[in-house]
Parts: structure tokens; C-alpha cells; sequence
């Protein structure tokens, strides 16, 4: 029913609707570059709203991923009937009254985000008395971004104040629902900085320096600017913190790399976790679920490459199966591994951090979407996805098992870097480049990773087995 | 002293200590495979997120270790599902039974895993799950619906459930241990 070239239609307004104004930021929590959708309310959500949207159920919200799930024509023309404004007047009119749980505790907040989506769609917030029209105006502005004669008086006094919290609430080290979930920006002047370098791939490199210059201009005291006329292409601008903060993390993790060629990965990770704008924030193609997935697959790696690696191994190509080798990569990166010492360039990658570390979504985004560079900037958040990895005892027993499969293999420090992740930087231009090389290199270095996932065996049951990492070799005949 | 074991215990394979019985679990998304997998592991509902690529978790259920792979749901991602069909001892395949509309797409992807080859062992355990929501179809006609009763040389069993409480899945489980312990 769906032809090839009808899904890539699809999927291409579909993208283009996601970046008008409005739908650029997640419908109910105002996450930045949401990749996901509710097809039947019309509207683009964030990975982390969508996974609430789920819970209702299907007779309220039918979710769809923009990119990994096939659309139709119907379901597309409802996207661009609605969107996120029409349905935010609709479902929630007084947005100043009910506003989504910004700033607290990641628990907390989740269950806030929960209760907040489940009473929206239950219509809950609709049979509020309607707001007075200036309010109303004021406070939806700040999705349309409608022109403002006076920027500086900001049409955003009922917005003004949500928005003053957002430093903060950034600031708190909140590692999980920030990256996913990160609040609209707070300068249109950084908006048009950024869009106009941006788009449609950020040329990495540059990062730190533009947003040097910007995070300047973005004060809390200047946060209301929020609803100053913006450009109407709309790319998604960074937030403020972000921008304050990732020069600063960038420059420590790559002191970290190099200080500390011998240090356990933990030491990385939480570090990266004690600055959680650490992460690059990767503007327009911001792919925040992959981040979330990567780092589940990092921590999930080593077994999950055995089954594959010893059943698959002959028939399937490196390239064949992405699962794989994305979770390969996953604890075993290529990027610095190879291409690191050759472009050793201070800012982030976030397309070979896709690459490398994206299970699903960046090869297949990879495979389908490389003309609209969607699945290219991927972050990696380097941390456990809510819910899920807080409870996963492997978080807890594999990654030192990275650290062990290093220094056993002997490309140690190589990989030491490779694990902090951010420290290889790439200009966009040599990504695709760089990305066939990987192609070649991964064959070469399959083998090596196999290595590791017999060693990666281990790592799947806690504590003991890994003292016999050659005894255990030995034995695998026994059981298999 | 392992070869001991495996030997003795040779003919129930998935018996033996440290070899775990490997399971995955799957279906369209958002039908409830990975709170099904977080609720059989912590007794907890979890927030989840869809997965994009897959949850592995192992976990006990009355002696036997399981291995449960949760992979993504995702119409894009399902054809990596294959990927890990290889030893695989069981296939537990989670529906939503109040999403009616893609019962049919549920089928459509039941089959064509079926039809593999390489799970041409496994017994298959389909988990109607969400009962608790308005609407819901029953087990009953989940399993007409995917045509259950037309397959052929297959051990299945469909089981209603309601992951969030819990409600089906130790059912389930329970005649996924049988299932394997009986002798083929």
C-alpha cells in the first residue's frame, strides 16, 4: 500500500511539519525537537511525553516515531491539520493556569509530566473558564512567536516567569529528563545565531565558539525575550544553559581524556553525569531518544553482541546488522579509536556518536534519511534511560567490565577516550567521509570486538565470572 | 565439574545452571513488551520510553533462569528482529488487545516470524495484554484475530494479562515452563 517513495514522501513533510513554530518544541512538557508523534491528536511530542501518551492507551493517543515508524497519508494530513498550537488551544487554552511540571525532581517530575499529560487528554484542563483574550494571547505567543513591536517589553509576562526558572532548573544536576526534555529556549537572538549557522547539520567545531559569544546575551534576566519575533524558519535554538555550559564541559572532558588515560570509565560517566549539559546539545537534528537508547545499549552491550557475534558472524556482515554493531561500537566506539588521533578537534561529534552509538534509530536513519540528515546528530547522553536503566543491574555490572575488556585488549587508552565520547570533534563536511571509513574499519576491527564480546560474556552475570575470564573461554564449549 | 553438570542434566538443557533459556520477547510497539519485561524483573511498573533497539534483562522464575530480550517495537526496527531468532528456546509475543485496529498488523508480523526457520522450536507464548483498558479484546478473540488455532506444529498458548498489574503474566510464565520442560 505504501510505496517506497510514498513513506519518504511522507516522512519528508512530516519533518517539515515538525519545524514549524509550534510543533518545534514537544506539545505538552516544551522539550526541544520532538521526534515523536500522537498521529490521532495531531500533535509532535518528545521520546519522554510519547512514553506517557503510551501509557494511556491507544484509544486516546496513538503514537507514532516520525522516523521509525511508516506514516500514511492519512495519518500525515491529521499531523498537519492539528499540530501542537491548534491542539494546545484546544486541549489546554490557559496554558499560564496549567502549565507542564518544569522544575522538579526527575521522579517527581515524571510522575508530575504523567499526571500533567493524563488530566490534558482527559480534557480536564479544556473546562477551565476561558482565559481573558490578552492573556490567552500572551501566553500562546510564546509558541507562535508571533512579531512584537517592542522586544524588550516582551510579550511574555505570563510566560516571563516560567521561563526566568528555567536556569535553574538546569542547573540542578538533573541528568536524564533535561536532555530529553529540555525546555524551549530563551533568546530568539541565540535562536537566529544559531539557526543561521546551523542548518541544516551543525557544523560541530564551531560549537563552542558561538555559543561562547551567545551565552552572553542569555541571562535569566533576558529569559522573557522568549517571545520576540524569531525567525520563521524556526530551526531549534539551544537553550540558555546549555549554551553557558558546554564549553566548560567540553574542555574538562577532554582534560579528563587526557589526564586520565588509565582512570575506570565510571569516572567518565560520572563525571559526565555531574554536568548534565555536558552533552553537547546538538541543535536542529537533536535526536534525544537516541542518546537515551545509546546509553542503555552501552551498558547492555557486551551480551547483547554475543548472540549475534557467534551465531551471526558468517552470515551477516558488519554492516548487516546494525544492532550489533552499534552496540559494539556502543562500548567499543570507533571513533576516537581510529579517526580520533587523526582529527583531534575539541568539540563534539554528534554524528559519529550516532553512528557509533545509536542502536537502532542511527542506522537506520543512516540507511534512510541521509539526504535529510535527521538521524546525523544524535547525542549521546552517557546516561541510563529513566525508568528502565535506574533499575538495570547491568548498569551496575558492566561497565566495569568496559574497563576490563580495555586493558585486556590492549587498546586501553584509546578506548579510555573513545568512552568519555565527546572529546573526537568532526566538521560535518568530513562525515560522511569519515563514515565510510568507519564502514571499512569496523570489519577490520569486528574481530577485535569479538574479542570482547567473548570477554563481554562475562560481564552478563555479576561479580565472579569475570575473575575467569580465560577459564571461561574454555568452557564456553561445555555449555554451548 | 560444569561438564558434570551439562551432562547430567543433559536432556533438560535449559535445567543446567549456567545456561540461561533465551527468550524474546516481541510485538508491535507500544504493546507492552518492556513494562512486561520490568514488571516480571522488579515487580514494578517503570516509566518506559519506546526502545529503540532492545532491554535484556534475565530473571528467575521458579528455577529456571530466563534470558528475556525486549526488543523495539517500531515498524522500521522490527526486520532486525531476526537478528536474534538464532537459540532462540521461546517466543513470548505481546499484543495490545485494545488496539484493534492493528490486530491485523499483529498478525501479519506473528506470521511472518514464524515462519522463520530458525524458530521453528520455539514455543510460543502470546500475552493479550492491556485487558484492563475500555475495550479490549479478549484472549479469545486476540487469538482468532492472529489466527492462532491455523498454526501448525507449534506449541502456543495465548494468555490474557495486564502488565501494569501484574494480572496474567505468572499464568503465562507457568505454561511457558511446561511448555519446555515437556519433551518434544
Amino acid at each position: 500500500m505504501n510505496t517506497k517513495a510514498a513513506s519518504e514522501r511522507y516522512q519528508r513533510q512530516l519533518l517539515d511539519l515538525v519545524k514549524q513554530p509550534g510543533n518545534d518544541v514537544c506539545a505538552d512538557c516544551r522539550g526541544r525537537a520532538p521526534r515523536w508523534a500522537s498521529w490521532n491528536l495531531g500533535i509532535f511530542v518528545c521520546v519522554q511525553c510519547a512514553g506517557v501518551h503510551r501509557k494511556m492507551g491507544t484509544h486516546i493517543s496513538k503514537i507514532k516515531s516520525l522516523t521509525l515508524d511508516t506514516w500514511t497519508r492519512e495519518h500525515v494530513e491529521r499531523m498537519k491539520e492539528m499540530g501542537n498550537i491548534k491542539s494546545n488551544e484546544k486541549w489546554n487554552p490557559d496554558e499560564r493556569r496549567n502549565r507542564p511540571p518544569a522544575n522538579v525532581d526527575e521522579g517527581e517530575r515524571n510522575s508530575e509530566l504523567e499526571r500533567f499529560i493524563f488530566d490534558k487528554y482527559k480534557g480536564k484542563f479544556m473546562e477551565k473558564k476561558p482565559p481573558p483574550v490578552p492573556q490567552k494571547d500572551a501566553s500562546s505567543s510564546s509558541l507562535r512567536l508571533p512579531p512584537s513591536p517592542n522586544p524588550a517589553r516582551s510579550s511574555g509576562v505570563a510566560y516571563g516567569e516560567s521561563r526566568r526558572r528555567l536556569p535553574e532548573a538546569l542547573s540542578d544536576s538533573d541528568p536524564i529528563s533535561r536532555s530529553k526534555t529540555a525546555p524551549i529556549p530563551a533568546s530568539w537572538a541565540e535562536a537566529r545565531a544559531r539557526a543561521a549557522s546551523v542548518s541544516p547539520a551543525p557544523p560541530a567545531p564551531r560549537l563552542p565558539d558561538r555559543v561562547a559569544s551567545s551565552s552572553a546575551a542569555t541571562t535569566p534576566a533576558q529569559a522573557s525575550d522568549v517571545a520576540r519575533p524569531g525567525p520563521a524558519s524556526a530551526s531549534i535554538p539551544p537553550r540558555a544553559s546549555s549554551s553557558l555550559q558546554v564549553p566548560v564541559a567540553s574542555s574538562k572532558t577532554s582534560q579528563t581524556t587526557n589526564a586520565t588515560p588509565s582512570s575506570s570509565v565510571f569516572d567518565d560517566l560520572l563525571q559526565l553525569q555531574q554536568e548534565p549539559d555536558s552533552t553537547p546539545q546538538p541543535p536542529l537534528q537533536m535526536n534525544p531518544w537516541a542518546g537515551m537508547q545509546a546509553a542503555s545499549q552501552q551498558v547492555q552491550s557486551p551480551m547483547a553482541m554475543q548472540p549475534y557475534q557467534q551465531q551471526h558472524q558468517a552470515p551477516f556482515s558488519p554492516a548487516g546488522n546494525p544492532w550489533a554493531h552499534a552496540n559494539g561500537n556502543q562500548s567499543l566506539p570507533p571513533t576516537n579509536q581510529h579517526l580520533g588521533a587523526g582529527f583531534p578537534s575539541p568539540s563534539y561529534q554528534p554524528q559519529q556518536v550516532a553512528y557509533g552509538g545509536l542502536a537502532m534509530g542511527g542506522v537506520i536513519q543512516q540507511q534512510q534519511n541521509r539526504s535529510t540528515s535527521l538521524g546525523s546528530t544524535a547525542f549521546t547522553s552517557k546516561r541510563p534511560s529513566p525508568g528502565i536503566l535506574l533499575n538495570n543491574p547491568f548498569s551496575q555490572q558492566q561497565q566495569p567490565m568496559n574497563v576490563q575488556m580495555q586493558q585486556q585488549t590492549g587498546v586501553g587508552t584509546g578506548m579510555q577516550s573513545a568512552m568519555t565520547g565527546y572529546s573526537g570533534g568532526f566538521g560535518d563536511v568530513r562525515q560522511q567521509q569519515l563514515q565510510q571509513q568507519q564502514l571499512q574499519q569496523q570489519q577490520l576491527q569486528q574481530q577485535q570486538q569479538q574479542q570482547m564480546m567473548m570477554m563481554g560474556q562475562q560481564a552478563f552475570s555479576p561479580g565472579a565470572y569475570n575473575h575467569n575470564q580465560q577459564n571461561n573461554n574454555q568452557y564456553g564449549s561445555y555449555f554451548g | 565439574m560444569g561438564a558434570t553438570f551439562s551432562s547430567l542434566f543433559s536432556s533438560l538443557a535449559f535445567w543446567s545452571r549456567n545456561k540461561e533459556v533465551r527468550i524474546l520477547m516481541l510485538g508491535l510497539d507500544s504493546a507492552g513488551k518492556t513494562t512486561i519485561l520490568y514488571k516480571l524483573q522488579l515487580g514494578d511498573v517503570v516509566s518506559t520510553i519506546p526502545t529503540i533497539g532492545f532491554n535484556v534483562e534475565s530473571l528467575s522464575y521458579k528455577n529456571i533462569k530466563f534470558q528475556v530480550w525486549d526488543l523495539g517495537g517500531q515498524s522500521s526496527i522490527r526486520p532486525y528482529w531476526r537478528c536474534y531468532y538464532a537459540d532462540t528456546s521461546a517466543i513470548i509475543y505481546v499484543v495490545d488487545s485494545a488496539d484493534k485496529e492493528r490486530l491485523s498488523t499483529s498478525r501479519t508480523e506473528l506470521l511472518s516470524m514464524l515462519s522463520e526457520e530458525e524458530l521453528a522450536n520455539a514455543k510460543l507464548l502470546v500475552l493479550a495484554n492491556k485487558q484492563d483498558l475500555p475495550g479490549a479484546a479478549s484472549a479469545a478473540e486476540v487469538s482468532e484475530r492472529l489466527g492462532l488455532d491455523k498454526l501448525k506444529d507449534r506449541s502456543w498458548s495465548i494468555q490474557a494479562c495486564t502488565a501494569t498489574e501484574g494480572k496474567g503474566l505468572e499464568e503465562g510464565l507457568d505454561w511457558l515452563v511446561t511448555a519446555m520442560q515437556a519433551p518434544k
